[in-house]
């Protein structure tokens, strides 16, 4: 700021607004407490920001669908997905709303930071002769900007994993209550992610790397056309080839044959996979989500010789979420082969 | 025996093998210039993993013949890399 000293870290000035009461009652707010529709990047006064947009926070059915104003924080916007979805991908589970909130305000400070952050940017490149000293101020509020999107992400896995497992019954309800407590008393949502993952039997770390996989999911595309997606279970019992090779024969796709599932398999097969089993069973799992979200129209399904198992991906959780999707046809239809 | 990790999801014992998570449905048990692949599915909650009654070696061994006591031995071996590894899992003798 040109008038005013900012701290990224306390999120307001640490030094008087200089324009004193005219600037209102508090002289340390930014933006007179509306980072979202305003910008004051000399500390002086607070002016109508081009990317302000606060009735898409203030509206929980707002549809997040373009992420225009996050283009450069996909982890933010991909977050932003599992909230606002656009209405071919509705997404109704109930521990959601709970959650909803905090990611509301995370997101909303993110945005703050990041057209505070956008601003120094802007000045710095003006041939200030502070050049320096602003653009390490703009490294440090992106550092916080960054901490804010895996802060999101894991709200949003919170919502996903928990949510999902519920549906799918490996979670009991207390547990998802205990989450849902952890979120909302501002505990790190990855703690409670690992806690979960602990009840539930596994050693997951859930460290950074998980939470940047699981937003690049959450932004990856797993869709397929009408009538496209084709479901197995049971890689042992052939079912997996059986799937792939009738799907393009047919013009379908599995999850893997999508795009989102070719990336998937190159970053998490191999030894250099950067990932825990756990985790990585988690990533694959919020995968299929989205693979079901995406289904429309007939869905076909390969499953001989596997036993009806809520703990299986199919079963506990695609599913359930094809059962919910109003885009598909009532009635799977299991091939088979 | 020493089992330690030496991926994030693969583990070498000093009895002279490696035990790594290759796929997503797939173990590589190692033993100097041997594989042997054994297939596992994963939920968040178990593991369930496949071993061959009569396991066979990977290319370019596929011809080698594994005895039943070696067969066994890999089979002792690999559950205790997997109890290593940590986490719920069942083997299943196929």
């Amino acid at each position: 700021m040109q008038a005013r000293c900012y701290s990224p870290e306390m999120k307001r000035f640490i030094s008087a607004d200089p324009t004193g009461l005219s600037g209102g009652v508090n002289f340390y707010t930014y933006a007179a407490g509306n980072p979202l529709n305003s910008i004051d990047p000399e500390g002086l006064c607070a002016r109508p920001s081009l990317f302000g947009r606060t009735s898409q926070f203030g509206v929980r059915s707002a549809n997040f669908g373009g992420f225009s104003q996050f283009g450069r924080t996909p982890g933010i916007a991909s977050a932003y997905s599992s909230f606002g979805r656009p209405a071919s991908k509705p997404f109704d589970f109930e521990s959601l709303r709970s959650v909803g909130p905090a990611l509301y305000n995370a997101a909303a400070t993110l945005t703050g930071a990041r057209l505070i952050s956008d601003a120094i940017y802007g000045y710095s490149n003006m041939g200030d002769p502070s050049k320096e000293r602003m653009l390490s101020t703009h490294q440090r509020i992106s550092s916080g900007v960054q901490g804010l999107v895996q802060y999101a992400s894991s709200l949003a896995s919170i919502a996903e994993i928990g949510g999902a497992s519920a549906m799918a019954g490996t979670l009991t309800r207390s547990e998802v209550t205990a989450s849902r407590t952890a979120v909302s008393s501002g505990l790190p949502a990855a703690g409670a992610i690992e806690n979960s993952a602990i009840r539930t039997g596994g050693s997951g770390q859930f460290g950074n790397e998980f939470q940047s996989i699981l937003s690049q999911v959450r932004a990856a595309d797993f869709s397929t056309r009408r009538n496209g997606a084709v479901f197995w279970t049971g890689y042992h019992q052939g079912n997996q080839r059986a799937a792939m090779v009738w799907a393009k024969n047919t013009g379908r796709q599995t999850i893997e044959m999508t795009e989102g599932g070719r990336w998937l398999n190159s970053l998490l097969n191999g030894p250099n996979n950067p990932l825990t089993e756990l985790e990585t069973a988690h990533i694959w799992r919020a995968a299929s989500a989205e693979f079901a979200r995406g289904a429309s129209g007939t869905v076909n399904a390969f499953t001989r010789g596997t036993t009806v198992d809520p703990a299986k991906v199919f079963y506990g959780l695609e599913l359930k979420i094809l059962q919910k999707n109003p885009n598909v046809n009532p009635g799977v239809i299991y091939r088979r082969y | 025996m020493t089992i330690k990790w030496i991926t994030t999801q693969g583990v070498e014992s000093d009895e002279g093998f490696v035990f790594q998570r290759m796929h997503r449905f797939w173990y590589h048990y190692i033993e100097g210039d041997h594989v042997l692949k054994i297939d596992v599915e994963q939920d968040i909650k178990n593991k369930d993993v496949y071993f061959e009654s009569r396991p066979k070696w990977e290319a370019p061994f596929t011809r080698e013949a594994i005895s039943r006591e070696k067969a066994a031995v890999i089979r002792c071996r690999v559950e205790k890399a997997l109890k290593f590894m940590g986490g719920k899992y069942k083997i299943h003798e196929v």
